[in-house]
């Protein structure tokens, strides 16, 4: 197979070309307007008027858009919460965070639009605010949507196996609380929306940096009261990130296609990055408080979970994804059979959240992985130890978890053993903590985590949000599944389409090299078509990337396709040549015969014979050239009465393992070395997957670290700049990384490849936490939650040492 | 509101000479996207913190989106379209392309030109710290920045 070495970055290459096609570059229409959003400084307030007469009044201003034409042309958009509160694309009569659209103005560019929207008057009755969860549930709240009298939207309790009889036998009961904080990924390119209304056709276009699930445009078509074929999508070729932050962008493409219906030409909208950091989608906030039983000797025995998700102003689909995408990997790679759960997600004055690089599974794993230690700790135990011993073993593979996931492959201790010896764990484990020398600069500890790494969700999860008997009977959703079209031209070449819109995760590159292989050429014989068009090329509501479904479904769709163009390469060989198929094979751009050295033809006269002599061709020949492969992921399930999903494609597993230093004087905290070992399963392209792998990092650092989206008591928000909302430079990544896998290929996917993008952006905030309680245990600090700041540690060692001098 | 004010641009963009009727308060970055077709020039946070927008005003690296355009006139402005045609520029180009240095490619140009700086000035040698101290001043998100340093280690490698 692998006659071809890795090809390097395609998409690299068109960007050193100058051929780079972002969003902002675009104008794929004439007589465009460009729009600028008047947004709420408000947490919470009643609108009482809206005035744009003077904007109205400025040269180059077209039209204003406000809530009343919203809510007259469009319905709030659909999720599946018990109690959702009505969301439409822009505030109607109150607003409920800072930086929600009141108004869209228009004008016949970007800097004539801004000064407009300083002109139109917002007259606001403020109102009380409420920014942390368990303050929005308590009773004396503030309520964001009146109408719902809580701010709680759903309030689920999910029970597996036997909670009570473990927690009673259990020879050691503990529960903490922990907060996982509100961070984004922050995708360098901002929100782009090009958007035109039709009104003879009540049909809208769309040129935007959207890259699925594509699920979220029947959302979007229900929002605009249009049916799904009346909207167009066209993603270009390039998108700068996402990390799931663009798949909040529909909100926003509802409301450009209302700004272009009010203004009858199309509109444009480049979202700057204040508007990002405050008004697109960030990761959920969650306080979890955790119960763990387990036995003396180490045996964790079962788990109690609440769950309380910040979803921000509004409950927005995809949420809540974060309570239920990692339903199947509740227990992550531990063999526990007993777990209680009580998911909430409560609407608070904060940006609605959603998506963000590893769904779900930082919140969900933070707390168990930190209380891991902390078992460890009571019980005289190494954390190591402990978790190898729970971890699920080999021979228990496939393995289904008593929430319904199916582990489909993996090794979990082997690679967990990895990342400990190249880490030097044990050896460290004797240098920090209290262990290290007193007379050094720093305070010193080492900390890992594991994770399972879910990839390819299955729309059905999300069900789970409601009770069994309050499911729609006659929708069952399940799947995850995906279509590439290939095509043979008449000189040879292959072209395939990529229908995943890809943003940033090499996938032409990837693509090509998939087909190449499949068919003996070269890599850069195949013509990758990127970007995504809904209007021209097949998708259904699975499709996207999003979940790292890429390597396992995405990836294995190509594959199916580049299959049967081998096969139909084969059966128009057999014919030309009077041979038989199974007789023939494709090597190095010829079809030959292993019976015969001298029956050959090239793929060249294949393909012109196919395309040139089709009046002659056999029925089964006639399409031959004009591939779809579709992949449709297996073993996926519709939650059960016992709200049981396997919510997942496949799954991958990390393995990680930090060192940290903190200064004694300063308290800067520096992780020096970063271990992370995957089995992503069978490995696509090293240098593209080993980037997913340090990316995942880096995100999982600034959460660890760096970036919180901070708002006051009142919901003011703080962290609008890159000054307030620090991302990580080169200079604050470890010194040293390294990364490492071990190949157990799925059985699931084609490809035998599990998802690598979100990977190391789960395990990466645990692991430093718990090398940085590591570090300071012994100074009597507690590690519940992130980010974790020199300030932080300062305040909590100067409350501890109570006035004494806080450096020891 | 200020009554909106037009200036005369001369400038060099890329070595050809440019004069450009434009509004005072237009920035540099807006200017070199949308009238002088350098689309190369990205636009991370329009508040001179991610370097995106990183270009050359006579050799010297510069955030676009913190100047106007009007500052322009007077000075050579290179932009990664110009780099490329330098054998440098497509040396950095290769190198990126073959390290990975890139995977949504928002920030690279930026990167591209500040690394093109160094190579054509630094004093030999160019050590580790002055590659870091180039590459921090950019923002990516979603490289880690391990295979940009290993790129920039490659052209130090090459300039010998
Ligand atoms: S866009 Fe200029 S520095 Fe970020
Ligand atoms: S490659 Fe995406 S921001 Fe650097």
């Amino acid at each position: 197979m692998n006659e071809f070495p890795a090809p390097p970055s395609t998409e690299g290459r068109r960007l050193f070309d100058l051929q780079a096609q972002y969003i902002a570059d675009l104008t794929p229409l004439p007589n465009l307007a460009h729009a600028a959003v008047v947004r709420s400084p408000y947490a919470h307030a009643r609108i009482r008027s809206i005035d744009p007469s003077a904007a109205l009044a400025l040269p180059g201003v077209i039209t204003v858009l406000t809530g009343r034409e919203v809510q007259e042309w469009s319905r709030p958009f659909a999720v599946d919460a018990e109690r959702p509160g009505r969301y439409y694309s822009c505030a109607i009569d109150k607003v409920r965070y800072v930086g929600e659209p009141v108004a869209v103005v228009m004008a016949a560019n970007r800097y004539v639009a801004e000064d407009a929207r300083d002109t139109i008057e917002v007259e606001y009755e403020p109102l009380p605010a409420v920014v942390e969860v368990e303050a929005a549930m308590q009773p004396s709240a503030p309520i964001l949507h009146e109408e719902l009298e809580t701010n709680v939207a759903i309030d689920r309790h999910l029970t597996y196996g036997d909670v009570a009889a473990v927690f009673s036998a259990a020879d050691i009961v503990f529960s903490q609380r922990y907060v996982f904080p509100r961070y984004q990924s922050f995708p360098l390119e901002t929100y782009g929306i090009i958007a035109s209304w039709n009104p003879s056709a009540s049909q809208a276009s769309f040129w935007a940096n959207f890259h699925g699930p594509y699920s979220m445009l029947a959302v979007l078509a229900g929002a605009l009261r249009v049916p799904l074929s009346k909207l167009r999508v066209v993603t270009p070729p390039d998108v700068g990130g996402s990390f799931g932050n663009k798949i909040a962008l529909y909100p926003y493409m509802a409301l450009m296609a209302l700004a272009s219906r009010k203004a009858n030409r199309p509109v444009k909208w480049i979202e700057d990055r204040l508007e990002s950091l405050s008004a697109s989608s960030t990761g959920t906030d969650r306080v979890t408080q955790i119960e763990v039983a387990a036995r003396n000797d180490g045996q964790l025995l079962g788990l109690k979970m609440r769950l309380m998700d910040n979803v921000g102003a509004y409950i927005r689909a995809p949420e809540p994804g974060c309570l239920f995408r990692p339903i199947g990997n509740f227990m992550n790679a531990y063999k526990i059979e007993h777990l209680e759960v009580n998911a909430l997600a409560v609407m608070t004055n904060v940006c609605p959240s959603g998506p963000n690089r590893g769904y779900a599974c930082q919140q969900h794993y933070f707390p168990i992985e930190r209380a891991i230690d902390e078992l460890a700790l009571k019980l005289g135990k190494d954390p190591a130890t402990v978790r190898l011993q729970n971890l699920i073993q080999p021979q228990d593979i496939p393995y289904r978890t008593v929430t319904g996931g199916l582990y489909d492959s993996g090794d979990y201790p082997r690679a967990t053993q990895r990342a400990l010896e190249l880490s030097n764990y044990w050896q460290l484990r004797q240098s920090t903590g209290a262990a290290a020398p007193s007379d050094a600069g720093v305070w010193r500890g080492v900390g890992m985590a594991v994770a399972i790494d879910p990839s390819g969700s299955n729309m059905g999860y999300i069900d789970v949000s409601k009770k069994a008997t309050q499911r729609r009977p006659n929708l069952v959703r399940v799947g995850s599944a995906q279509t590439t079209r290939i095509y043979l031209d008449a000189t040879g070449g292959v072209t395939v389409e990529l229908e995943t819109a890809a943003h940033g995760q090499g996938q032409e590159t990837t693509a090509a090299f998939i087909v190449a292989q499949t068919l003996g050429i070269a890599p850069a014989d195949v013509t990758v078509i990127a970007g995504m068009d809904t209007g021209s090329r097949p998708w259904s509501v699975s499709s996207g990337s999003y979940s790292s479904r890429f390597g396992a479904v995405g990836a294995s769709s190509i594959v199916a396709a580049a299959r049967r163009l081998q096969e139909n390469l084969l059966q128009a060989a057999a014919y030309f040549l009077d041979s038989t198929a199974s007789r023939l094979r494709i090597r190095a751009g010829r079809i030959v015969s292993l019976d015969n050295a001298q029956l050959g033809l090239s793929l060249k006269d294949v393909a012109a014979r196919l395309h040139w002599s089709t009046g002659t061709l056999p029925p089964h020949l006639e399409t031959a050239t004009q591939i779809e492969g579709t992949f449709v992921a297996s073993e996926l399930d519709y939650p059960n009465e016992h709200d049981q999903v396997n919510s997942s494609a496949v799954y991958a597993f990390t393995a990680d393992v930090a060192v940290v230093e903190i200064d004694k004087e300063t308290f800067d905290i520096r992780v020096t070395d970063y271990i992370t070992v995957h089995d992503a399963g069978n490995i696509l392209h090293p240098q593209i997957a080993r980037g997913q792998f340090v990316g995942g990092l880096l995100h999982g650092l600034a959460g660890a670290l760096y970036e919180e989206l901070r708002y006051t008591e009142t919901g003011d928000f703080l962290t609008g700049t890159l000054m307030d909302y620090l991302c990580p430079t080169v200079s604050e990544m470890p010194g040293n990384i390294v990364t490492d896998h071990i190949v157990l290929p799925t059985p699931q996917a084609l490809t035998g490849a599990k998802g690598v993008g979100e990977s190391t952006a789960q395990t990466a905030p645990i692991a430093i936490a718990n090398a940085v309680a590591d570090a300071v245990r012994h100074l009597g600090l507690e590690i519940t939650e992130l980010p974790l700041t020199p300030d932080k540690l300062w305040q909590q060692l100067g409350a501890r040492l109570a006035g004494e001098p806080a450096c020891t | 509101m200020q009554p909106q004010r037009r200036t005369i641009v001369t400038t060099a963009v890329n070595g050809t000479p440019v004069e450009a009727l434009v509004d005072v308060r237009i920035t540099l970055a807006d200017f070199l996207r949308e009238e002088a077709g350098c689309t190369s020039v990205h636009l991370g946070c329009e508040h001179g913190v991610c370097g995106a927008c990183t270009v050359l005003l006579d050799g010297l690296p510069v955030r676009s989106c913190l100047r106007l355009a009007a500052q322009a006139t007077g000075h050579a402005i290179t932009t990664l379209e110009g780099v490329m045609q330098t054998e440098r520029g497509k040396m950095i180009g290769q190198a990126f392309v073959e390290q990975f240095a890139m995977q949504c490619g928002f920030c690279t140009a930026g990167f591209a030109l500040s690394l093109y700086h160094l190579l054509e000035n630094a004093p030999e040698p160019i050590t580790d710290r002055d590659i870091h101290e180039t590459l921090g001043g950019h923002i990516c998100r979603c490289t880690g920045y391990v295979s940009i340093v290993e790129a920039a280690k490659r052209l130090r490698d090459q300039r010998g």
